[in-house]
This record gives C-alpha cells, structure tokens and sequence, in this order.
C-alpha cells in the first residue's frame, strides 16, 4: 500500500498522535483531509482570496502548535474549526469591524419558496453570503453556520446580544432578497 | 426560517473550498518560524530537583566549613596563649574515675617536667598515680601544650564544673582543668598530690564517661584531641585554663539506618492529552489499597548537626483495578413439534431459534507497582542525650520500575500495565521525587537509636508510555519505622 494511502487510511487517533509527535506525513494529512472544509470557512469570512489563505495558514500553524493541548473532549473537527473560526475573526477585528444596520426594506422575514433551495448551488450560496455587508456576514456565518449562540457572538466581537440578534435577522432578510433576485433572473 | 437555516448549513457546514497550491509549503515555512515555545527549563522536573540538590549541598558545605573554621580558630588561640613548656614524656599510667561509673583507662601519660619541681599528682580514685612537674616560671598550660605536642596526653582528673559535666550523647565532652591551686588533692579518694609553691597544677577534673564508654580508652582518641580541641575558656593573666571542650566525636560519624514505611499512597494522573471518558473510566476502575517502603541507608555526619544520608529502598504500591469483561453466549433452541393431521399422517416441525446473550463479568485485578529508589537526603539534627530531632530534606531518584496487573489502554480495552508485554501502557522510567520529613531518634542502646520518620515525597515527574497520550505519578505519606547504628571507630589509635 503506498504511503499517500496509508496516510490517507489514519484514524483520527493516529493522526493526533502523529501531528503531536511533529511527523511531517502526518501534518500533511491532516491538512489535505481537513484544508477544503477550512478553506471555506475562511473564504466565508475574508474580503478576497488572499486574506482566507492567510487565515487559513494561520489557523493549520496554531492547530499543529497546539494540538498537544486538545483534551479528546468533543469532536477533533470542531476543535480544529474553532481555532480557525478564532483565526477568522482576529482577522476581521484587525479591520474594525462595522455593525452598522442597513436602511431600508422590511424587517419580516421574506418567505422563499422551498423548490428555489434546491436550484443553488454551494457555489451559489458561498457567492450570496460573501456578498453580504462585514458585520450581517460575520454573525450569519457564526449563528447559522457555526452554531454559536448570540450571547457568544456578543462575546467573540464584544458587542451586545442583541446587537447580534438585529444583524443576523437583517442578514437572513438580505440573503433571502439576493435569492429572489436570483430566481427571477432566472426565470 | 429555522428551514432557510438548515438549508444554509447543511450545504455550507461541510462544503470545500479548492486550496490553492502551495498553501502546505507556506504553512511548513512558518510553522517552523513559530514553534511552540519548549516548557521553560527552570519548569523542568529534574532541573528542579538539580536546583534543591546544589542548593541542599551548597549550604551543608557552607555549614560544615564555617563550624570548621571556627575550631581551627579556636584551637589556634589557645596554642597561642599557651606558654611553652619543655616536656617530657613519662610512661606513667593513670586510673580515672567518674563520678557515676569506675571506669579505668590505661593512660601513658605525658607529662611535662621541669628539673627544679616535682609534683606528683594522683589522678583518679583508683591506686595509679602520675607524677607531674612544671615549671614554676611556665605554670599554667602544660596540659594543652602537651596534647598538642605529643600524641599521647594525660589529662587530670577532679571536680568538674556543673555547667561542663558531661551530659550529651554527642559526646560534647569536656575537660576542665583548674589550675589556681600548687597543692590540691584530687578526686575524692586520694591521692597524692606534691606541693609546689608556685607552680600551679592544671587539673582535669573530669572526663566524660561517655567518653570512655564510646571511645573505649583514651589514649585512643589523642589524635582527635590534638586536631579538635577547642579552648571554652583560657585566662592568660593566671596562666589557667578553665575549660577544653573535647571533641564532638559524633562528627564525621557513620551511621547505617534499616526503616520500612507503611505508605499511603495518592496518584496523580496528567489529563493533559486524555479523554474525559478515559480518566473517568481509570477514576471509577482504579483505587489504590496501600504500599510500602523498605529500605537501607548510609548517613554520614558532616558536623555536630548536617548530615548527608544516601541508600536503596523499595517501595511497593498495590492497586485494585476492576473491569468489566464483556462476554456473548449463543444459545440454540430446537424445538420440535409433532402432531397428526386429518389425514392420520404425522407431521414434525422443528423450530430452531438462537438467542445470544451478552453480558459481562465484573472483574479484580491487584496491580503492582515496583519501584527500586535511591534516596538523597541531607539531615538538620538536635537534640540531648536520649532524644533526637532532625529534619531531613532531600530527592528520590527511582532507577527502575517494575509493573504487574492490568489498566485501559487508548480504547478503554484492557491492556497489561507494563510496555514489557504486548500493547503495555506503563514504561519503566526515571523518575525524581522531593522528599521531606522529620525524624525522632531515641537512645535504646549502645551504638543503636531507634527511630520514627514521618515523611511526605512528591512525584516530579511522570511514569507513562510515550506513545500513550497520559502520565501518572505517585505522591506518598508515610512513617519510617527503623534502626539506627553507630558504626563504631575502630581505626582511631
């Protein structure tokens, strides 16, 4: 069996211990199993390209750096994203980042018709959401996406909770207006 | 809403980006630039350990040169001040007494002789006498001046005074010597005493007892005089010295201790790399049933209170370890049914059903741990005649370990403990530990004390498979019950 599939073929277990013992093939596996997911969460955070690789190289330094520290207690996955998720954010924090609230348009929620989901693509929604204002995008991708709850949203950009509510309720309003746009652009 | 989230999730949470190439190549580069900082070295379990050592020997060093400076000067001042006296050496023996104890020495006496006086003193109760002379002009000292010249030295005999009267078990002997009066008798019984008008007698009034049961005859110990003697009081305008402290013969002592500990024993396991699960399965599987320690030690005095201790001691740690052992029984029925149908044929039917039962059995297993240990040890010791107090301080190096029993591995299966069987957890390390503890000594004898030590070591360091992603270390309380023997001088001529 080649080596590529060997390593390929780690267990989580293996790779933890690997990466701990600073074996090199190992690094590199963990970073090609997991660099896809990660990437993407970066690109859902940074302004362009340039700035989700920097966060993502980052984020992969810190994880090997401090993969001794991981404790087994939850999923290794998570852990790894959170670190990244960290990385993002420090990123976004450098800029300032605005919580300003958009005018107008209605605060309801936009119902949109179930069949239009299954015409976007990821491609799509990544497009969507990266067109998003800095402040409605950051808390969409940490509520929605991440799973964060509004007080530790508060806590991560030290503004309110409630500041977070308001921007992610904008934030949902505005993506759902961008896929109706869609929709009828493509019909 | 809740719908338009899970959508969103659900296709983004796990989606991938294309990394872009070379991304692996900049992440190595500085992943070599930002290395985790290495655990500071003064946060190093043996660097510490190193540290107490120095430190521990550093300032029983300083302690043993400075009490050694201080006899040196001592002992320079009274050959100083000590008028010279032409002497000579008499083959002259004298029998010396004590208060308490009718101990005899043979002493070849030397003593000092001047032409124009004759004295002769009888020293002691028994019917030995000694004959001195001194000089009238250079009364005063003969005696240190002839201790300290000759090899073989007589010391008077008479009263002692109280506050020099031999009281230690260390063996803070003392000679006093009056030398005020030309003529005196001395001891009670007897003895002959020449006058001489201006000559002044110096008299050793008494000799420790102890002295001569330790040291067993005097004249054995001169080479120790001459070296240790230190003058507590020399008055030079009547020529007399009041007091000579003889020396602590307890220093440079060599002892042999024989202890043995029950211990109460207290693991720490480092969670640092292990899974809650895992450490809650050890916690409710493991519980340690006691231990004990055995040992041997060597201490050696490097003065009248530092001492240095160093052996080989054993220690035992029992632990039980319960387990359940998973176990699937498969149990096949057949059961056959027999009946006749209208047509009067009759018809079998065999029904066969498995059941597999799984359950598990509730295990013990008594794990060992064996640890051979080599005990570094520097003691602080007052005390009196029949009690001693010391507190010792010092590091347990444990050379080699041994494991016996059973433990989780990664998995919560069950593994041996030791890596020297397949899949082992536990390897044999070297692991230090701090030491601390006070002992109680009791006279019980000649050459032999016995002792109480409790005492509380600190594990510094972990026992662990390096491939295994946890450590665990023993601290331990627990009382040293023991022997301790006075290797006797039997070089001292």
């Amino acid at each position: 069996m080649s080596i590529v599939k060997q390593l390929y073929l780690l267990s989580e277990h293996e790779l933890i211990k690997g990466c701990i013992e600073q074996n090199p093939h190992t690094q590199r596996a963990l970073f090609e199993r997991y660099a896809g997911k990660f990437m993407s969460v970066c690109v859902r955070y940074a302004l362009d390209t340039m700035e989700a690789e920097d966060m993502l190289q980052e984020g992969f330094v810190r994880i090997f750096n401090n993969l001794h520290q991981f404790k087994h207690e939850g999923s290794f996955e998570g852990w790894m994203r959170r670190i990244v998720v960290n990385v993002c954010l420090k990123y976004i924090q450098k800029r300032k980042l605005p919580f300003k609230d958009i005018e107008g348009g209605s605060t309801q929620d936009i119902q949109v018709a179930p069949y239009i989901y299954g015409s976007l693509s990821e491609d799509d929604l990544m497009k969507l959401i990266s067109q998003l204002p800095d402040g409605y995008r950051i808390v969409f991708n940490l509520n929605v996406i991440e799973g964060y709850s509004h007080e530790e949203i508060g806590v991560m950009l030290g503004i309110e909770a409630s500041t977070s509510r308001s921007q992610l309720v904008k934030a949902r309003r505005m993506l759902q207006n961008q896929i109706i746009k869609l929709e009828k652009i493509a019909v | 809403m809740k719908e338009f989230d899970k959508y969103i999730k659900d296709n983004l949470y796990n989606y991938e980006s294309p990394v872009p190439e070379g991304l692996w190549d900049r992440i190595v580069a500085d992943k070599d630039k930002k290395k985790p900082t290495p655990i500071p070295f003064w946060k190093n379990g043996y660097f510490q350990s190193a540290i107490i050592a120095v430190i521990a020997f550093a300032i029983l060093g300083a302690a043993n040169w400075y009490t050694n400076r201080n006899t040196n000067t001592s002992a320079s001042t009274t050959q100083k001040e000590t008028p010279l006296v032409k002497t000579t050496s008499l083959d002259n023996t004298a029998s010396i007494s004590t208060k308490n104890t009718n101990v005899t020495a043979t002493i070849p006496a030397t003593l000092t002789k001047q032409e124009e006086n004759k004295t002769v003193a009888s020293l002691g109760f028994s019917a030995a006498t000694t004959k001195k002379s001194y000089d009238k002009k250079n009364v005063g000292s003969p005696i240190d001046q002839s201790i300290a010249k000759f090899s073989k030295t007589l010391v008077h005999t008479g009263n002692i005074p109280t506050e020099l009267a031999p009281s230690s078990k260390t063996e803070s002997n003392a000679i006093a010597i009056n030398s005020t009066v030309a003529e005196k008798h001395i001891g009670n019984n007897n003895s002959e005493t020449s006058n001489t008008d201006n000559s002044q007698i110096n008299q050793v009034n008494e000799i420790d007892n102890h002295y001569f049961e330790r040291g067993s005859i005097l004249t054995k110990t001169t080479s120790l005089l001459t070296n240790k003697l230190v003058s507590k009081t020399l008055t030079d305008s009547k020529k007399t010295i009041t007091a000579i402290h003889l020396p602590n013969t307890s220093a440079k002592n060599w002892f042999v201790e024989l202890y043995a500990s029950p211990d109460y024993d207290i693991k720490k396991v480092n969670t640092s790399g292990a899974n809650s699960l895992y450490t809650q399965a050890l916690d409710t599987a493991q519980k340690l049933s006691g231990g004990f320690t055995v040992g041997v030690r060597i201490s050696k005095n490097l003065n009248n209170h530092f001492s240095l201790k160093s052996g080989i001691q054993f220690k035992e740690i029992t632990e039980r370890f319960r387990y359940k052992q998973f176990e699937s029984k498969s149990l096949t029925v057949v059961t056959e049914r027999s009946y006749v149908n209208n047509d009067g044929a009759t018809i079998s039917n065999k029904d066969t059903t498995t059941y597999v039962q799984t359950g598990y059995r509730l295990m013990t297993s008594f794990n060992i741990y064996k640890q051979i240990e080599i005990p570094v040890i520097a003691s602080y010791q007052i005390g009196s005649n029949k009690w001693h107090f010391s507190a010792n301080g010092g590091i347990i190096a444990n050379i080699a370990s041994f494991y016996e029993g059973k433990t989780f591995d990664n998995s919560l299966n069950i593994a041996p403990l030791s890596t020297t069987q397949q899949n082992g957890v536990l390897k044999s390390t070297v692991n230090l530990s701090a030491y601390a503890g006070v002992s109680f000594l009791y006279d019980i004898g000649k050459n032999f004390d016995a002792f109480a030590e409790p005492y509380c070591k600190y594990g510094l360091s972990n026992s662990s498979n390096a491939s295994f992603s946890f450590g665990q270390r023993f601290n331990s309380i627990g009382l040293n019950l023991g022997i301790r023997y006075k290797i006797p001088h039997t070089s001292i001529k």
